[in-house]
């Protein structure tokens, strides 16, 4: 089933909105012009990951030295601030556990997801 | 779903909505030193601003918990759809953090004493209407006489159902200094919370000296514990006053049960170092200590931490508690669904209902004692 979630210029890069679908609702995010669209459900306790900040995250560069890394392509969860990588879905700190997420695709000027 | 269960949180926290709210409770001589500081306390909350401080990375809110304006548990209408809505909680202790031990006793004392004030009027005032809110008349320990004078003022007002002391003083709570305070809660039949309040860095002294970061500071909550319940369980603060009971808050739970078997370990040996004992220090702990759920430890295999519940030897030691809105949260449902199933109705509500005198639950052993999990 394909759900037509706006048109793209009313999703503007930075921007993003909840649409109906799924369980839980799905939050499309427009990152620089990249576009994800994710389950409004976080797997951990089930709160509404899709109202966290877009941000981005660390990675190590051995012990006491880090770097930020992926700016605007990490969903934090808004509760417990689990981080989520947007084009995978995946934890970052644990890629087994990730945020259910869907095909986006755009035509005629609108934002489809594919459920 | 866990409305099938009446909810009693025993750990929400409450804010002013701007530093005005407390200031104008506050005397004249607070006003240069106190504004200053509730002006950077709102900067945290608000998580904009510059803070200077250290603090978590997940900012110290649950995000979708911040109103418009004002810091999280500052909107009485956000608070009611969140926490008594979508988490349907029948009734919320309210804990407000506005001090937590402080350098100055005197100054720590008048923000008590505002806070106090602060919460008569709104949130067991004007915003409690449904009669769902308890408070917590919060004193400053190591300005006993004062604290007794703040218990007095509040502890015929029905509202507020327990005393709170920050878990820093100037020393650990078996002291002789601090009996006054435990003896005035134990005339009025308030239990003594205890709800941890720090941020990492200088400001945690751990017995080996400071944290470095915020992930290593939180799990350590519970050390604040260990010595004030050794303490007060050692000078014979639990045997003085046997109706007397503590809630520690914020704590988690299963570290209680093996710190109760080293307490009593050498009970033969050192008993008659403490001869106003007359049973060993578990016994009083268990008649007279209660912790709140949240942080729940969540052991990959769930049943573990339902041995140390078991082990604890007592049903009635442990109550729910969410944070609300603090970003470590507990929710309802997945933290019921980790308790043992025929605990969780006690842990629910009625180990509090008991405690806090909700006297609508009492006899309510009937009650569910699982909650369907969805």
């Amino acid at each position: 089933m394909t759900i037509r979630a706006c048109l793209v210029d009313e999703l503007p890069p930075g921007s993003s909105r909840i649409v109906p679908g799924g369980r839980f609702g799905i939050g499309v995010f427009n990152c620089d012009g990249d576009l994800y669209a994710i389950a409004n459900y976080c797997p951990h306790d089930g709160a509404p990951v899709c109202l966290g900040p877009v941000t981005g995250t660390t990675q190590s560069d051995g012990s006491y030295q880090a770097s930020w890394i992926d700016e605007g392509r990490i969903l934090r969860c808004p509760w417990h601030g689990w981080e989520f990588d947007m084009r995978t879905g995946k934890s970052v700190v644990s890629p087994t556990r990730r945020v259910k997420t869907y095909p986006v695709r755009v035509e005629n000027g609108c934002i489809l997801i594919d459920d | 779903m866990t409305d099938a269960l009446p909810l009693i949180d025993c750990d929400v926290h409450p804010a002013p909505r701007a530093p005005s709210e407390l200031l104008d409770y506050l005397p004249d001589r607070y006003q240069g030193t106190v504004a200053t500081m509730l002006k950077n306390w709102f900067r945290m909350n608000r998580g904009t601003g510059v803070f200077t401080g250290f603090g978590s990375l997940a900012t110290g809110m649950r995000r979708d918990a911040m109103p418009e304006s004002g810091p999280g548990g500052s909107d009485p209408a956000l608070m009611e759809r969140q926490l008594l809505g979508q988490a349907g909680i029948t009734y919320a202790i309210l804990i407000p953090l506005t001090i937590t031990g402080m350098a100055n006793p005197e100054h720590e004392a008048a923000m008590c004493a505002a806070t106090n004030a602060w919460m008569a009027d709104r949130w067991l005032g004007d915003y409690n209407k449904h009669g769902r809110y308890r408070g917590s008349i919060m004193v400053c320990p190591d300005l006993p006489e004062t604290a007794v004078e703040e218990i007095e003022r509040w502890a015929g007002h029905g509202g507020f159902v327990q005393v709170m002391i920050p878990n820093m003083a100037r020393g650990s709570y078996g002291l002789p200094q601090y009996l006054p305070v435990f003896e005035a809660a134990a005339r009025h039949r308030l239990p003594v919370a205890v709800h941890i309040n720090r941020t990492p860095g200088m400001a945690l002294l751990s017995p080996v000296g400071f944290v470095s970061y915020y992930f290593e500071f939180h799990p350590q909550y519970t050390l604040y514990y260990f010595p004030h319940v050794a303490s007060l369980a050692m000078a014979g603060v639990f045997a003085k006053f046997p109706d007397l009971r503590f809630v520690l808050v914020e704590g988690g739970v299963s570290w209680l049960t093996p710190f109760m078997w080293r307490l009593d370990h050498y009970w033969q040996r050192f008993g008659s170092e403490v001869p106003w004992l007359d049973r060993p220090p578990s016994e009083y702990i268990r008649r007279q200590v209660l912790v709140t759920t949240q942080p729940l430890e969540r052991p990959a295999e769930t049943k573990r931490l339902h041995e140390y519940i078991d082990w604890m030897g007592s049903e009635n030691m442990v109550m729910f508690s969410t944070d609300y809105p603090h970003w470590d949260y507990d929710h309802p449902e997945p933290t019921l669904r980790r308790l043992p199933a025929d605990l969780r109705a006690r842990f629910a509500y009625q180990n509090a209902a008991h405690l806090y005198g909700f006297t609508e639950f009492a006899g309510s052993d009937q009650a569910p004692s699982t909650v369907p999990v969805s």
